[in-house]
């Protein structure tokens, strides 16, 4: 049982971690839509794994149902502007690649030396067992109920942005 | 709180609104209302005890009374001279006033916040108006470059800011500033991922107020917008940017200022130096402009190096905003009659409109810190209080710094007084309306009288 846990959880891993990589390096803007949907659902896997139901549903709903759609749509209506494949190509290898390797020994090195175990609060917790979902909804309705409110304002503005932009033009 | 919701109910209203058939006119009274009932009503929350709402997701105390009065007093002032900028939008007129609206709305957020959630919509809220906005004047190429460029780098600055906050709350448990100031004094040995979110944090926020090295994107984003959108990011943004930076950086991180007073007391060096020196070379008073906001943002963030006298931020802010709304009030104008914003449109302005000139010359002075303006003693109050907490390598550069600033803000003073306008120059007439002549009276009367008694606005909180 246990085996068959870490068989799974090591395939979602790297099934996130190649799809990842095969979308930073390939060229073709279609393929790196497709890998970025794999990548999508090895972390929305992940959330599940660490009993987080409800963010790994909201990830597939979301990020797959709503956001990859609309790139692989976008990449295919804008994909032959007059007659020329968009090829994305890497440029500023070098210093992208120092950049990112330091934030990643950084962030590598940090996470290592975190010792989850001794973190006060999560010491204290609670362990949550079962469906998260009634908890996230309550908490949202009591304890965050502003933020939950005020994000209203946010979609409107996103919602009005984007008419304004793909409204006509001033003459 | 109540700020707050007065307007967001306006944004709204104006919304509806546009469905109707109702005058320019109409639609300036209702915004300028809503913002004087908000006014109101945040001032009524002054110097009574602080308040929080909804499970302490906001709290107001009078630091946050003061500054959310500067952002409405700055955006009122400012919106006298929308005139020309609402006029030239056909299409879609009260939603640009909405938009508005929803940005104090994040502003607010962002101020008076008590926990980094609230923090982080305000900052969205602000941020995705701030996006199209920039973007507004749609024929304009340069405006849609503006507009993209500041989402795309913007997005990621955000992501960079949610991954900090997710780390502080890691370590702390805490999305509350008091639990994460709790954990920061506990004594306990902080955990690495706290380091690393306060890092992120400080990134992101550096970001989104345009501190170098992370300031790319200010010069074109400033350039390329509406000269108005342009003076509303650097005056009304800027106050509310640091007002939440300070506010994070004082409550929550204070207790641990040797971890990265280092840190910011480099970026304040970068910024001020990057700042000065590019803003050498530039040939548009609207990019001067851009790049001389990216320097003051320096000396903003010396306040938090030193993490103490929010009143000093607060004068400053107060001095740097209306010195720059009446060069962009100036800048406006002339931008519309000679058709662009380089130096050279100003030479002669001082033979051609005493007016404008004078004005121009009196914001020129405020910004480079000249004695006897308001930015003198903006600047005085903070060395003061930079050199006091033992950084006298901060205040020799900025001393430094300030000085080439007045090399390139004499130029446009010189352009105005000592050259001579082109014959055809002689003859543009400046369509300054009566709105126009009061703000910058107000401005030039303003700048001169904080000038020589800072007090009616210094040790306010």
């Amino acid at each position: 049982m246990y085996l068959l846990q870490e068989i799974i959880f090591v395939f979602f891993t790297l099934l996130t971690l190649v799809s990842a990589v095969y979308m930073a390096i390939t060229t073709n803007v279609i393929y790196a839509a497709f890998s970025l949907l794999l990548t999508f659902i090895g972390v929305a896997a992940l959330y599940i794994f660490a009993s987080a139901e409800f963010i790994g549903l909201t990830q597939i709903m979301i990020y797959i149902g709503g956001i990859l759609i609309l790139i692989v749509f976008g990449v295919m209506l804008t994909n032959k502007v007059g007659n020329q494949p968009i090829r994305a190509k890497s440029i500023n290898t070098v210093s992208g690649l120092l950049l990112s390797s330091a934030l990643f020994t950084l962030l590598m090195n940090s996470i290592m030396e975190i010792n989850f175990s001794k973190l006060p609060w999560i010491k204290n917790g609670l362990m949550v067992s079962g469906n998260t979902t009634p908890i996230i909804g309550v908490n949202l309705m009591t304890q965050y109920l502003l933020p939950f409110e005020i994000i209203a304002v946010l979609l409107l503005v996103a919602l009005l942005g984007a008419s304004l932009i793909a409204g006509r033009k001033d003459n | 709180m109540i700020t707050l919701v007065i307007l967001a109910l306006v944004g709204l209203f104006l919304m509806i609104a546009g469905l109707f058939d109702i005058s320019r006119k109409a639609v300036f009274g209702v915004a300028m209302t809503g913002m004087v009932a908000a006014l109101a009503g945040n001032l009524y929350m002054w110097d009574k005890v602080p308040m929080a709402y909804f499970n302490r997701m906001i709290l107001i105390d009078n630091y946050d009374v003061a500054f959310i009065t500067a952002v409405l007093g700055v955006s009122m002032f400012l919106f006298l001279l929308s005139e020309n900028y609402f006029g030239k939008i056909q299409n879609y007129l009260t939603e640009h006033y909405a938009l508005y609206m929803f940005s104090l709305v994040g502003m607010i957020a962002m101020i008076s916040f008590n926990n980094l959630v609230m923090l982080f919509i305000g900052i969205e809220i602000l941020s995705v108006s701030l996006y199209i906005l920039a973007g507004s004047e749609k024929n304009n190429l340069s405006s849609n470059e503006a507009s993209l460029k500041y989402f795309l780098m913007g997005a990621f600055a955000t992501g960079i800011l949610l991954m900090g906050i997710t780390l502080i709350y890691g370590a702390s448990g805490s999305f509350y500033l008091s639990g994460i100031e709790q954990y920061f004094t506990s004594g306990n040995e902080l955990s690495p991922i706290a380091y690393i979110g306060m890092f992120l944090v400080l990134v992101g926020m550096s970001f989104k107020v345009s501190v170098a090295p992370f300031h790319f994107w200010t010069p074109d984003v400033y350039d390329g917008s509406p000269t108005f959108v342009t003076a509303f990011m650097s005056t009304v943004v800027k106050i509310a940017g640091f007002a939440a930076f300070f506010k994070l950086f004082y409550i929550c991180f204070s207790s641990v200022i040797h971890y990265w007073v280092e840190v910011v007391s480099v970026l304040v060096i970068l910024t001020v130096t990057i700042g000065a020196m590019t803003a050498i070379t530039q040939k548009s008073v609207k990019r001067l402009l851009a790049y001389s906001s990216v320097s003051h943002a320096g000396y903003m963030l010396m306040v938090v190096l030193v993490g103490a006298d929010a009143d000093n931020l607060m004068f400053y802010v107060v001095a740097y905003s209306i010195s720059s709304i009446v060069a962009f009030s100036v800048l406006m104008l002339v931008q519309e009659a000679a058709g662009n914003a380089e130096i050279t449109s100003f030479e002669g302005l001082a033979k051609v409109n005493p007016l404008l000139g004078f004005a121009m010359t009196v914001s020129m002075l405020s910004l480079a810190g000249i004695p006897l303006t308001a930015g003198f003693m903006a600047k005085v109050y903070i060395l003061t209080s930079v050199f006091n907490a033992g950084h006298g390598i901060v205040v020799l550069v900025a001393i430094l710094t300030a000085m080439v600033g007045i090399y390139y803000y004499f130029k446009v003073i010189i352009a105005i007084y000592f050259k001579t306008a082109t014959e055809e120059r002689k003859l543009f007439t400046y369509n300054s309306s009566s709105l126009f002549k009061i703000v910058l009276f107000i401005g030039i009367i303003a700048i001169i009288v904080l000038g020589i008694c800072p007090d009616i606005i210094h040790n306010l909180i």
